[in-house]
């Protein structure tokens, strides 16, 4: 049994969110695909809470929910040769971090999530859940200065946990544009956001991620559907 | 030490209020308690959480901290202190249990808790009631690997955990009255009544909890009940 094991699969955002901290923190791993229609022993011992992915599993113990993960990873592996830290030193830089990781996962998934909902609904529908994510997108665009300085990461010069919660858009948020059939002005109205995306595009942990055109295919195929008109 | 300002923005029945103000006790930090009107939000207020707008907010030399469990967080390694007043534990697995099960009680205890007070249909009010208690089961059963041996979810001394569900415990009552039932016998919970009654006796709770009488908050939502079938009249 590897060292390090993540119950994942290829598709879930919060699964890319522990790849990409396992990744910055340069921890080898074994990627242990599952399959979520027909749940293993294993997924349902080590998150019998939540019975999802991502469940990081170190020396056998479980890890989960990707937020926690990526603060465990940071914790287990300090100040890594190959890698870097997660958070800052500092208690008020890290509470700052701490904060923008639980609006990203609150306010900026929600609006995204609430986009792809709105697919199949009306043009009225459709305006107002973009405006959720034009608006959590505002606040972010705020925020990037405020705790990356000159950025171009949240993390600043490299990136760091805000940015590890934040990265899984670069692969869905295109595709949500994509099958939504509307798009996020990113260039004229969030340009510190534009540069951070394509920071992200240009740094090694992009290859982790799927493509926004496997995105787009998944989405069509599979959760469209579930989404009543 | 040099001087320190450390400010707390709240309300006294806020239960996530209270978690800041345990913490604080917990570290023997000394600091100044600001109740909010949450109708009329002061400026202070809205300049610390601009995003949220919502308490609790702690203020530490003019910085804003925001969100309960981060703000217990930044409390534990602002005030680094010896072994017996950590409120995360050192080993990072441990760190990474207790923010699991705080994390869990954030998520899932208050929305049930919620809907107890709300639910305006018997059958809505008696899914919310088996939430709830379904929550605590599952906490009690977490008990166990968590206290090895000791009174609390922190072992020897309260953790995290045991931060972040006491403060519920002020609105048990609340929720039992609108409710109509009784929280632990409603519940296989063989572990956490005892825990209830040890956590109430510590010290830092006690004192952190002490604006929080819990026949008050009762009255206090019943005023509000009234007050909406008033108006919806």
């Amino acid at each position: 049994m590897a060292e390090v094991q993540l119950l994942s699969t290829w598709a879930s955002p919060f699964v890319m969110r522990a790849e990409v901290a396992l990744a910055l923190k340069g921890v080898q791993y074994e990627k242990v695909p599952q399959d979520l229609g027909n749940k293993s022993e294993l997924l349902l011992k080590s998150n019998p809470v939540y019975k999802k992915v991502p469940v990081l599993l170190h020396n056998g113990k479980p890890v989960c929910e990707s937020s926690i993960i990526a603060q465990y990873v940071d914790e287990a592996w300090p100040a890594p040769k190959d890698g870097v830290d997660l958070l800052p030193s500092d208690p008020y830089g890290k509470a700052m971090a701490r904060f923008w990781a639980d609006y990203v996962d609150k306010k900026v998934f929600d609006g995204m999530f609430g986009l792809l909902r709105s697919a199949r609904k009306s043009e009225e529908e459709k305006k107002a859940a973009l405006e959720n994510v034009l608006s959590a997108m505002q606040t972010l665009e705020s925020a990037l200065p405020e705790i990356g300085g000159a950025g171009p990461f949240f993390g600043g010069g490299s990136m760091g946990l805000v940015d590890v919660m934040l990265v899984p858009l670069l692969a869905w948020l295109p595709a949500i544009e994509e099958v939504v059939g509307l798009q996020i002005p990113f260039a004229e109205r969030f340009p510190r956001l534009e540069a951070w995306f394509a920071a992200c595009r240009g740094h090694d942990v992009a290859s982790l991620l799927p493509s926004s055109t496997k995105m787009s295919e998944f989405i069509t195929q599979f959760i469209l559907p579930r989404f009543s008109s | 030490m040099a001087h320190e300002e450390v400010k707390v923005l709240s309300t006294w029945l806020s239960m996530f209020g209270l978690r800041v103000l345990i913490a604080l006790k917990h570290k023997g930090v000394q600091y100044e308690y600001k109740e909010e009107d949450l109708q009329n939000k002061s400026e202070l207020l809205l300049q610390s959480n601009p995003v949220h707008k919502k308490i609790p907010v702690l203020i530490h030399n003019g910085k804003p901290v925001c969100e309960s469990l981060i703000i217990v967080q930044y409390i534990d390694e602002a005030w680094p202190s010896s072994e017996n007043t950590s409120i995360l534990p050192k080993d990072p697995y441990d760190r990474a249990n207790a923010r699991f099960w705080a994390d869990y009680i954030d998520k899932k205890l208050y929305d049930a808790g919620s809907r107890i007070l709300r639910s305006a249909v018997a059958e809505e009010r008696e899914q919310a009631k088996k939430d709830f208690v379904e929550v605590l089961e599952t906490l009690d059963g977490a008990f166990l690997t968590f206290s090895k041996g000791g009174l609390y979810f922190g072992g020897d001394d309260i953790g995290l955990v045991d931060v972040a569900l006491a403060s519920f415990l002020c609105w048990f009552k609340c929720y039992e009255t609108f409710g109509d039932f009784k929280i632990w016998e409603s519940s296989k919970c063989s572990r956490l009544p005892k825990w209830a009654e040890d956590v109430l006796q510590h010290a830092s709770v006690k004192e952190g909890m002490a604006i929080a009488h819990p026949d008050k908050i009762v009255e206090l939502v019943q005023f509000y009940k009234k007050k909406l079938e008033a108006g919806s009249k």
